[in-house]
């Protein structure tokens, strides 16, 4: 008798707790279904955390957004960027470039009365990758592009 | 925000359908941008960084985008988008913008289309003193010949 009510507790508790386990925030994250994470360099790990706190420990590669800068640049003061992707999906968007000296390039801020086709014009002194992280509801997704800069230094 | 204002920023900018019949903003603020690293080729005198940090765009006084700008921005930045709503004829178009030095310049317009359904908006710099300098180049590089 005394065995099974004990038998029983046990039994309860771990009933008990396996929806506290669901509760778990690994479980919202895990909700995230965009692909792979995305590789970000060491330095632009802190870049983002400052602007985005813990987010930026989880950024995601995505097929859901288009970053289009030119694959040569004939002049790295002036290289157009733009971003285009689903409509309404970011509400913050922020550039980085791998050349650069800056904590970011650009950060734009979206809401609901503007969306997203977003484009600028940006400086590469250097060949180098253009980042662009997008924050949306549930997480951060990231885009790279590699821009060779012909006339000026580093070209290729 | 500071109680100097600007003296050489204008703005060019275009409201019209262009991407899935979406309103486009598009605006060129000229300005200099310069992020402090470079120096006059003539005096070798550095030249003091001096670019725009923020720029917001808002519609009848609610913000609609807004931009955190570095040095690392071209010269003379531009900056597009989609507006998800469209803007109606009459409505207060307003992009202010701030320099580093804390310096903010309004430009405020009230919308008005013309047959092709876009809107134009140009105010020329105020200042055109500032000299044109030779473009950037790194250390060891001689300048392109263009």
């Amino acid at each position: 008798m005394e065995r099974t009510s004990r038998f029983r507790r046990r039994l309860l508790k771990a009933g008990l707790s396996l929806p506290l386990l669901g509760a778990l925030p690994w479980r919202s994250r895990a909700a995230i279904t965009d692909n792979d994470i995305f590789p970000l360099p060491n330095d632009m790990y802190h870049k983002l955390y400052a602007l985005y706190g813990p987010w930026a420990d989880d950024v995601r590669a995505t097929d859901r957004l288009e970053l289009r800068v030119p694959e040569i640049a004939e002049n790295g003061a002036v290289v157009p960027v733009s971003i285009r992707g689903e409509t309404g999906l970011v509400s913050s968007l922020a550039f980085f470039s791998s050349v650069s000296t800056a904590s970011y390039v650009c950060v734009c801020r979206l809401n609901e009365m503007s969306d997203l086709p977003v484009s600028t014009r940006i400086r590469l002194n250097k060949t180098g990758d253009v980042y662009a992280i997008a924050r949306t509801a549930n997480g951060l997704l990231g885009v790279k592009r590699e821009v060779k800069i012909t006339i000026g230094c580093g070209g290729g | 925000m500071g109680g100097e204002t600007m003296t050489h920023t204008g703005i060019k900018l275009r409201i019209r359908p262009e991407y899935e019949g979406r309103q486009t903003f598009k605006a060129i603020l000229f300005h200099p941008m310069e992020d402090g690293t470079r120096r006059d080729p003539r005096t070798q005198a550095r030249i003091p960084a001096n670019y725009l940090e923020h720029v917001a765009v808002s519609i009848d006084t609610r913000l609609c985008f807004e931009a955190a700008l570095s040095a690392e921005i071209s010269r003379n930045p531009f900056i597009a988008f989609t507006l998800a709503r469209p803007v109606m004829e009459g409505q207060i178009l307003r992009v202010s913008v701030v320099d580093n030095h804390g310096r903010e310049r309004i430009f405020e317009q009230s919308i008005r289309f013309d047959e092709n359904a876009t809107f134009f908006y140009n105010e020329p710099e105020k200042d055109t003193t500032v000299p044109r300098l030779a473009p950037r180049t790194g250390p060891n590089c001689p300048s392109a010949s263009r």
